[in-house]
């Protein structure tokens, strides 16, 4: 029986004999790091640009039209958004209990803790959801005004990165149910839980800037 | 079907416990055990989510008026901001981690915010009402 013993080791900064962290698939980087964990943050910070371009545009764009509905018309429902921001911010909790728990070779506790990270993650979409429902039958269609429009674009793409998230924890239950997620590859879970992470700090951006600042900077 | 490649230890328990005595706090791999940690940053963040959140509901609270409303806004922003980087410090390892991963997502979001700070301006979105160029 071949195991698998890809050495993971969150980097010290100073590669050396002890760092495996310098070894990707069995090959030394030249940046001491793995390939894989480096094109995650690289990526990561491209969605920056992303998510910076769509917040921007909402920012350009929320104030209606005359005649047209708008955020200072009340349809934030704030208490329910702040339960939603919550079940997202609990979620990177587990998801980070659920790295943890690989890297000591805690199975079970993995399973646990990343099932919840899903489940977790549906709950949040499923408030998605029905917000966007409640906010359809109000009138505030995809086209009904220039808030609407970049409204819907910029939760609905964060929306779409959630389900990705989703998918990802969920694909990497199953490998771990099937026994294909050893301890030695915690990194495969830590950069899972990086994209999940980043997630959860768009949304943090989102409530704030949209939610519980809808008037802007005052004059 | 092929068989799986590895089978788990025989030391993990029922309850998931490791049953061989290890050092506390690390793992064989040398990882330090943050769970205390994070649990008490996911606390921290509760904390902060429901201040933002208790601006909505206490809408008379002096602070929040100051400077015509850009009090509450600074607020806001400060917890925002301190969650961002408890987050990404915390959770995400950049803590921890090696520096360069740090260079590649800070570099991605500097530019972000410089960028799209000179485009706000530029549609002159820090002044008020009418002064703001109209889309």
């Amino acid at each position: 029986m071949a195991s698998v013993t890809v050495p993971v080791e969150h980097g010290s900064g100073e590669p050396g004999l002890g760092d495996l962290s310098t070894i990707d698939h069995g090959h030394e980087t030249n940046t001491g790091i793995s390939n894989t964990k480096l094109a995650m943050w690289l990526f990561l910070g491209s969605e920056c640009l992303l998510f910076g371009g769509l917040i921007t545009t909402y920012l350009i764009y929320k104030t209606p039209l005359p005649g047209q509905l708008g955020p200072q018309d009340g349809l934030f429902d704030i208490p329910f958004t702040s339960v939603s921001s919550f079940v997202l911010l609990m979620s990177s909790l587990t998801m980070v209990l659920s790295h943890s728990a690989l890297e000591k070779g805690d199975y079970y506790r993995c399973r646990v803790w990343l099932g919840a990270t899903a489940l977790l993650g549906s709950l949040f979409i499923s408030g998605q959801i029905y917000e966007f429902t409640a906010f359809v039958r109000e009138g505030l269609g995809f086209t009904s005004s220039r808030f609407s429009s970049a409204f819907y674009v910029l939760t609905g793409f964060h929306g779409v990165h959630v389900t990705v998230g989703i998918i990802m924890l969920i694909s990497t239950l199953l490998l771990s149910v099937r026994g294909k997620l050893p301890k030695e590859k915690a990194e495969t879970l830590e950069i899972v839980g990086l994209y999940w992470h980043f997630v959860d700090v768009v949304w943090v951006i989102i409530f704030v800037v949209i939610y519980l600042i809808p008037e802007g900077v005052p004059a | 079907m092929t068989a799986p490649a590895y089978t788990e230890p025989a030391s993990v328990d029922d309850s998931g416990h490791p049953e061989s005595p290890e050092p506390q706090g690390h793992d064989d791999h040398g990882h330090t055990d943050h769970n205390a940690t994070y649990v008490k940053t996911a606390l921290f963040l509760a904390v902060i989510t429901g201040l933002e959140t208790a601006t909505y509901f206490f809408k008379d609270f002096p602070l929040w008026h100051w400077g015509s409303g850009v009090g509450l806004t600074l607020f806001l922003l400060t917890c925002m901001v301190i969650k961002f980087f408890t987050i990404v410090y915390v959770f995400m390892h950049l803590r921890y981690d090696n520096k360069l991963l740090s260079i590649c997502f800070y570099a991605g979001l500097i530019l972000a915010v410089t960028v799209y700070v000179a485009v706000l301006t530029a549609f002159r979105f820090w002044w008020s009402g009418s002064h703001m160029v109209q889309p």
